[in-house]
């Protein structure tokens, strides 16, 4: 190997560690992360007459070491 | 729709609350909620609602008839009215918009219950023509189901 591969080879592997440090979350670089937690993801109502307004609250959990942002809840 | 909570602590809890206007859903059905969050290991939790939306009130086997045939020979149809409460309802009337073309008649079959509402081609003449039967109830919460009649007269 000419010592041009070897400094090519060098930039690369340092290229790949770096954008593999940007790319991780900050919360992980710092040694905590959040971690998202459901006991129960599926609620099954009681049968309802029409029109009648249907609402349920799960609880969500938070077992990891950094703060639990939600971002969103969509529907589909 | 949504209601949560957006930052939960670390070893704390939160709420995240789904709510469904039943009056778009009929029947069985199944909703789904996608929980979007910063946990790096979990981006997204899908969550699921599930229930029974009942009619206060049902025609069966649904809200429309056809009378085809030829005029003077065409085939009645009908309809069951049926109340999914416990407590009875009441048929206070049924509007017609095509007097000419449809006449109706109605029968209780398990009083404040079941209904058989049929109807009949009296055209004088052929023709196609839609007509609404519209039901008027006791009941505040369905206080009206309209049937729709198709008729599709031929001369004899």
């Amino acid at each position: 190997m000419t010592a041009k591969h070897l400094r090519h080879s060098v930039i690369f592997f340092l290229s790949m560690v770096a954008l593999a440090c940007v790319s991780q979350p900050l919360s992980k670089k710092n040694g905590t992360s959040p971690m998202i937690h459901f006991e129960k993801t599926t609620h099954t109502f009681t049968p309802v007459f029409e029109g009648e307004e249907l609402s349920h609250t799960f609880t969500v959990f938070n077992r990891g070491t950094a703060d639990l942002d939600i971002k969103k809840v969509t529907h589909s | 729709m949504a209601r949560y909570d957006r930052a939960i602590p670390p070893g704390g809890t939160g709420n995240v609350t789904l709510k469904i206007d039943s009056s778009s859903v009929r029947g069985e059905f199944e909703k789904k909620a996608i929980v979007w969050s910063n946990d790096p290991d979990r981006r997204s939790i899908a969550l699921y609602l599930k229930g029974q939306v009942k009619p206060h009130i049902s025609l069966d086997p649904g809200g429309y008839i056809a009378l085809v045939g030829a005029k003077g020979k065409v085939p009645t149809g009908h309809v069951k009215i049926i109340n999914n409460h416990e407590s009875p309802v009441k048929i206070i009337g049924v509007d017609n918009d095509l007097p000419d073309r449809v006449r109706w008649r109605i029968e209780e079959i398990k009083p404040g219950f079941v209904y058989r509402l049929e109807v009949e081609d009296i055209s004088k003449e052929e023709g196609d023509y839609t007509a609404h039967l519209t039901i008027r109830t006791d009941n505040p919460e369905k206080p009206e189901l309209t049937l729709i009649v198709r008729g599709e007269i031929r001369e004899k």
